[in-house]
């Protein structure tokens, strides 16, 4: 397998491309987050459900919402990622509304900045080394994403 | 109540994860392994780009049940924490 090709493929630049994919996305995204602000239960996390065991992205839904209230310190103690998260949640999203043109250019310059750098794989490695040292470092930072 | 309410929310969530990796052993081959674990990080994209090519990795019955413990986990999980809380 050729892994600088691997790593340094666009992924973002096809989630914005994706017109499809962007509006389930967006208000999938959307519900969840809403029904964590409002104080109701989203979709719980299936790995968290059956193991107790919390997955990379547990967390990321209450931080975002922390992260909209303006509440940073308890986002990033949630979720370190939380900013980006929400982030590139909007970019794709928001991207819909584009017009065609702006669409483009913003895809190309997204797919040429992750091509050119690997940024979305370095990004994926961060998250899950980061999941890892608060899984085995901090289990109880972890524990107290459980619902129950 | 809150309890039974309870089980039947872990059972869906059971059956989530696994429709979740019986999904995810098609996406991981189809998209690459960038967009793999983006799978395995936000089930949601999983769950979306299931639908999307249902007909194409013949998804559609695990979508279907996947959707229904999906709301059943939904449906349940706030069950059981209103009755949970007003015991």
């Amino acid at each position: 397998m050729n892994w600088k090709a691997v790593l340094t493929k666009p992924v973002i630049a096809e989630l914005i491309d994706a017109r499809h994919l962007a509006p389930w996305l967006g208000g999938f995204a959307a519900v969840q987050i809403g029904l964590i602000a409002l104080g109701l239960p989203g979709w719980p996390c299936p790995l968290m459900t059956v193991t107790g065991h919390a997955c990379p992205g547990c967390g990321l839904t209450r931080a975002a919402v922390a992260l909209l209230r303006g509440q940073w310190q308890t986002a990033l103690t949630l979720h370190a990622f939380a900013p980006i998260f929400l982030a590139l949640s909007l970019a794709i999203g928001l991207s819909w509304l584009l017009p065609k043109a702006h669409r483009s250019q913003l895809i190309d310059a997204v797919a040429k900045l992750e091509s050119r750098t690997g940024l979305t794989a370095i990004l994926f490695i961060i998250f899950l080394l980061y999941w890892l040292i608060r899984l085995l470092a901090f289990p109880a930072s972890l524990a107290a994403l459980t619902y129950r | 109540m809150g309890m039974i309410f309870s089980l039947l929310a872990m059972a869906c969530g059971i059956g989530s994860l696994i429709c979740l990796i019986l999904v995810l052993i098609k996406l991981f081959p189809a998209e690459g392994p960038v967009k793999g674990v983006l799978g395995i990080i936000c089930g949601i994209y999983t769950f979306v780009w299931g639908w999307q090519n249902a007909d194409r990795f013949n998804l559609r019955q695990i979508m279907q049940i996947w959707t229904v413990v999906f709301i059943g986990s939904i449906v349940f999980n706030f069950l059981s924490a209103y009755f949970m809380a007003s015991s």
